[in-house]
């Protein structure tokens, strides 16, 4: 009598692809609000009712269908920024949304979801070049002087190569900020050693590049969105990272403080 | 005055590149960095409270984030994050860490309140901005 009695596979595709937006969301610097709502959004118009709770480490998504309930949990294990991830998927669930279910291919829509999850960055010349900018600028504008501009500008490209390649080899996200701020830190030293710029300004322009801007605002805003859980863990996740650049930073400044002591 | 903006540009439009933004949109990100950075100078010159600048300013890259969101059909993140980060407190937490190596705790600890302060006011500026459009993108939808 019914026709439209979906079976179990394909409320399987269904969970798959949804929570794989909602993963790539969430893996890219997304908050958690925006990975809930492009979950809803891809399914409210197909089954009867969709459930989902996301926390920065696991994504659950249940479908309400015929008086059954199936769910899906995924795992979240990395965090990173790619904010043309998020546009991209943004705009697929858009699309995805405005389907009905009985002329959907899911398979288009996956596939095109693998391919923005394999998509790559700006080429490394660029961001390395970007680092520099953006790390010599926002040093102007924290209050630096011109002089510190060059000095500046090169420690955070230097230091742009550095973060690139430790994460290439896949050192853990604390150790690269450890050793990121402890490497600016040597730099500046040396800058102003030679009478290049001061060495304060040098390393809060060139630390901005690890700073975790993206955590500390996503942490706040699912704070007081309510998403308490997400808000707290995302903080803890921040609070973390800048205490491993405060360590770099602070146990070279401590060396380099004993050993001026002895010259 | 106007190198600072220009300064707020670059180093968004650079943070921008290294958070990968689309292409066609590191322009508008880095207007709405400049924007939020002119905000900030603007209160500096009338009061001088580094917390209420940084509001000012984090309210103004909300606003500007999502008027380009609504005229690119962009999420307001892409240009929201990077306009945000050259507010966030390098200068505060780095002193605090400074004052804490040297043993200076009072001072370590009114810097890290401060840190604390200009944090929450930039959340709160964006807050503020998200939730009430989020208001009005609920009403259209009803």
């Amino acid at each position: 009598m019914e026709i439209d009695k979906r079976n179990y596979n394909e409320i399987n595709e269904l969970l798959k692809i949804a929570s794989f937006a909602g993963r790539l969301i969430l893996e890219n610097g997304g908050e958690t609000y925006r990975s809930e709502d492009t979950i809803v959004r891809m399914l409210e118009n197909k089954v009867e009712n969709v459930e989902t709770y996301v926390t920065p480490t696991g994504i659950f998504v249940s479908i309400e269908q015929d008086g059954k309930t199936y769910t899906k949990i995924s795992r979240i294990t990395r965090r990173g920024t790619d904010l043309n991830k998020i546009a991209l998927v943004n705009d697929l669930s858009r699309r995805f949304s405005k389907e009905e279910w009985d002329t959907l291919d899911i398979n288009i829509y996956l596939r095109e979801l693998k391919s923005i999850n394999s998509k790559g960055k700006y080429n490394d010349f660029l961001k390395i070049l970007a680092a520099g900018v953006a790390g010599a600028s926002a040093m102007m504008i924290l209050g630096g002087s011109n002089a510190d501009f060059i000095p500046t500008f090169i420690t955070a490209m230097l230091l742009q190569v550095f973060v690139m390649f430790l994460e290439r080899i896949g050192f853990p996200t604390f150790i690269v900020n450890c050793v990121g701020g402890g490497f600016v830190t040597i730099f500046s030293m040396l800058f102003s050693h030679f009478g290049m710029g001061s060495s304060d300004m040098i390393i809060i322009g060139s630390i901005m590049i690890l700073v975790p801007g993206v955590a500390i605002t996503n942490s706040l805003r699912d704070i007081i969105w309510g998403d308490l859980v997400s808000g707290i863990s995302r903080g803890v996740d921040a609070f973390i990272a800048a205490i491993g650049i405060a360590t770099g930073v602070g146990v070279v400044l401590k060396i380099w403080n004993m050993i001026g002591g002895i010259i | 005055m106007i190198l600072q903006i220009l300064y707020g540009f670059l180093a968004t439009a650079g943070f921008g590149i290294l958070f990968n933004i689309p292409k066609d949109h590191i322009l508008e990100a880095g207007i709405s960095g400049a924007i939020g950075w002119a905000g900030y100078l603007f209160v500096m010159q009338l009061y001088e409270s580094p917390i209420f600048a940084s509001f000012i300013a984090s309210v103004f890259i909300g606003i500007i984030g999502e008027f380009f969101a609504k005229n690119t059909k962009n999420p307001a993140t892409i240009f929201i994050i990077p306009a945000i980060v050259p507010l966030v407190p390098g200068v505060t937490s780095y002193k605090t860490i400074k004052a804490l190596i040297d043993g200076r705790n009072r001072e370590a600890l009114s810097l890290g309140i401060l840190t604390g302060g200009l944090a929450l006011a930039i959340a709160s500026g964006l807050i503020l901005v998200i939730s009430f459009f989020r208001i009005k993108r609920q009403r259209a939808k009803h």
